[in-house]
């Protein structure tokens, strides 16, 4: 149970210091550019790791995991702009609260709430990971064929505004993560140009999927001069005073996220919206919320960092990404030769341990460098959209390309993105199509294992659609595919 | 119905569905690609490939649905990639592709460093001598730290340019 703290002082080895320092502080500053996003940047960040030690580079994109996610409320709180998804809910009162000078005061409490909310989440991901695995162990490759398959279904029912094309793309992606040779016979399937003799690169696919969009909507945006709101000083001791009385919603934010993170697909968005939601419900002043009421900010930030713990639980434990951002760090997980899942930790103590021990450090980190970066906050996101959308493009090419010093690899990830825009525009979104690449190997490994086992027993049927932990499963994926049935079904209702 | 409304039906589901139909088409490439070839290793795409075509025809028969109706009596919508956007992005387009063209004949250093440039003042609205400066200093900087991070930190070989043997 305590096994992390055997690998605690490895966090502070001068590189991985330094790693942890330069990605918590760099995560919190692409978090706060209103056209980055959390999964954007661990993607552009993955090829670089990819020449680092397993262990530093996977506190690199750790760190940069959870800094985005919460460097995401400055935009938010000072444009009005969410820096990720997941900061939407903090608009609601954060940015108010800027409007009337309190701006130093909303980033102070959404910082401290992060780290209160990272924390708890990060215990969660230290004390239940070990529970979950040992539990995993008992999966044969039907199960982990049907976790595939869930992790595709679940962000496909509730990433995309309609259940059928987040299908679509997903098995879009399931299909292309086929192209290349055969695992099992080596056959060559789908090689169209020899440009697509090595397959798709998972970098290849996650940079040019997250990043390219990004970039495409930046240049079609046209951003006036930012209006970023004065700031007032704020006491930081008044800022603690506030969130240590604001129990209700440090515990309403923390539940929420660590509930949503460790579902399979939800995300930081869900999380901080639902924690917005049940804590306006519980509140004495309910009234208040929406006009600048820090309870507001508290709940949501904490729920969208205590999430980010617990989605890494799925991954870690059975392959099974949390969130779009986890499924990312998958491909730098994969890039590294380290298979997630049952035997994750005794295969590779050191770094599983290590890394989630970095977790627990940089979210005290973030809230240090947070607070020093509220200071600098209105400098950081009125960086011109055009500048950044050039140097990602640059950065995007040289990374794509220094994986396999492969041409190929950046033809491959200039068509994915401007694909990816383009469907996106009609509706379709990367998400699902990105899980599909990365987890269709496991689940098309996983039916091949089983269709063997169950070849030489009983049969398809009753071993991919039999006993206890095959049905549960496939419950949970039809489950989620009525819910957002019934989901979209309210929502045309309601519009009518 | 007569034939020239039938075609501005036609055409105008086209340009508002391009994506849609585009998935379609994709899955229809997909299925084929899939099916054509009478071998084990192929079980796993044909299998993924049919669900995509399913999911595919449900989503043009909803959209083309949705558009029939809208035609019939709802206000018209615009395509979701208007003219403007495209005329905002053709100098993307033209460096970009340029930019990917060149870089493996005269060097990924040579050919990122007009790119980011050309793109950050292509974008950058009517700039002044200020800003032209602030231009100036990013290139340097981001071209700069491209160089370190890769050629020295990582030590990643980029290709070089034609002249250098």
């Amino acid at each position: 149970m305590f096994d992390f703290l055997d690998y605690f002082g490895n966090v502070f080895t001068p590189l991985n210091f330094l790693a942890l320092c330069a990605g918590t502080a760099g995560g919190l500053i692409m978090g706060a550019l209103p056209g980055l996003s959390p999964t954007m940047a661990v993607a552009l960040l993955i090829p670089f790791t990819f020449h680092m030690d397993a262990i530093t580079g996977l506190i690199l994109l750790g760190a940069v995991y959870t800094a985005t996610v919460a460097g995401g409320a400055v935009s938010a709180i000072l444009l009005k702009i969410p820096g990720a998804p997941a900061n939407i809910a903090t608009v609601f009162d954060g940015h108010t609260m800027a409007s009337h000078g309190r701006a130093a005061e909303a980033l102070q409490l959404s910082f401290l709430s992060s780290g209160v909310g990272g924390v708890l989440g990060v215990l969660v991901l230290i004390f239940f990971t070990p529970v979950l695995a040992q539990w995993a162990l008992s999966f044969g490759p039907s199960h982990l064929f049907w976790m595939a398959i869930l992790g595709v279904t679940v962000i496909a029912s509730l990433s995309s505004g309609s259940l059928v094309k987040g299908m679509a793309a997903g098995c879009f992606g399931l299909w292309i993560s086929a192209i290349g040779y055969d695992s099992v016979q080596g056959e060559e399937r789908f090689i169209f140009t020899d440009h697509l003799t090595g397959g798709i690169n998972i970098i290849s696919a996650l940079v040019g999927l997250f990043a390219i969009p990004q970039v495409i909507d930046m240049l079609v945006r046209q951003r006036g001069d930012a209006d970023v709101l004065a700031m007032l000083p704020h006491s930081l001791m008044a800022a603690v005073g506030k969130v240590c009385r604001r129990i209700r919603a440090l515990l309403i934010g923390s539940v929420s996220g660590v509930i949503i993170g460790l579902i399979p697909g939800a995300g930081g968005q869900i999380a901080g919206l639902i924690a917005y939601d049940q804590a306006r419900k519980f509140s004495k002043t309910p009234d208040n919320f929406g006009k600048g009421e820090p309870e507001g900010v508290i709940a949501t930030e904490t729920a969208n960092n205590a999430m980010v713990g617990p989605s890494l639980v799925p991954l870690l434990t059975l392959s099974v990404p949390g969130s779009p951002t986890a499924a990312v760090l998958l491909g730098g997980l994969l890039i590294h030769g380290i298979f997630p899942g049952p035997n994750l930790f005794t295969d590779y103590p050191e770094v599983s341990w290590t890394f989630i021990n970095s977790l627990l450090v940089g979210q005290v980190l973030m809230v240090l460098l947070g607070l020093v970066l509220c200071r600098a906050a209105a400098r950081v996101i009125t960086l011109p959209e055009n500048f950044l959308a050039a140097a990602v493009i640059v950065l995007a090419v040289f990374g794509t390309y220094s994986i396999q010093n492969s041409y190929s690899d950046v033809l491959v990830m200039i068509t994915l993105g401007a694909g990816m825009w383009v469907l996106q525009q009609y509706g379709f979104s990367a998400g699902p199509l990105v899980l599909g690449i990365v987890l269709g190997p496991i689940a098309e490994s996983n039916f091949i294992e089983g269709s063997i086992i169950a070849n030489a027993g009983d049969g398809m049927m009753p071993y991919f659609f039999g006993g206890g932990l095959n049905i549960a499963l496939i419950g949970i994926i039809l489950l989620s595919i009525a819910s957002s049935i019934w989901l979209g079904m309210r929502k045309q209702g309601g519009g009518k | 119905m007569t034939s020239k409304r039938a075609a501005v039906y036609i055409a105008g589901n086209l340009i508002n569905n391009l994506g849609d139909w585009l998935m379609m088409a994709l899955a229809v490439v997909m299925a084929w690609a899939s099916f054509r070839v009478e071998s084990e290793a192929y079980l796993f795409p044909r299998m993924v490939s049919a669900l995509l075509l399913l999911f595919a025809l449900i989503n043009i028969v909803q959209v083309t649905l949705r558009h029939l109706a809208r035609k019939n009596g709802t206000a018209p919508t615009a395509p979701p990639i208007a003219t403007a956007t495209l005329r905002r992005l053709l100098p993307a387009i033209c460096i970009v592709a340029v930019y990917i063209y060149v870089c493996d004949i005269i060097g990924f250093y040579w050919s990122a460093l007009p790119a980011f440039v050309l793109l950050a003042a292509c974008y950058g609205g009517a700039l002044n001598a200020r800003q032209w400066k602030l231009l100036a200093l990013a290139t340097v900087l981001v071209m700069g730290g491209v160089y370190l991070l890769f050629d020295v930190v990582l030590q990643v070989q980029t290709p070089e340019p034609f002249w250098i043997d």
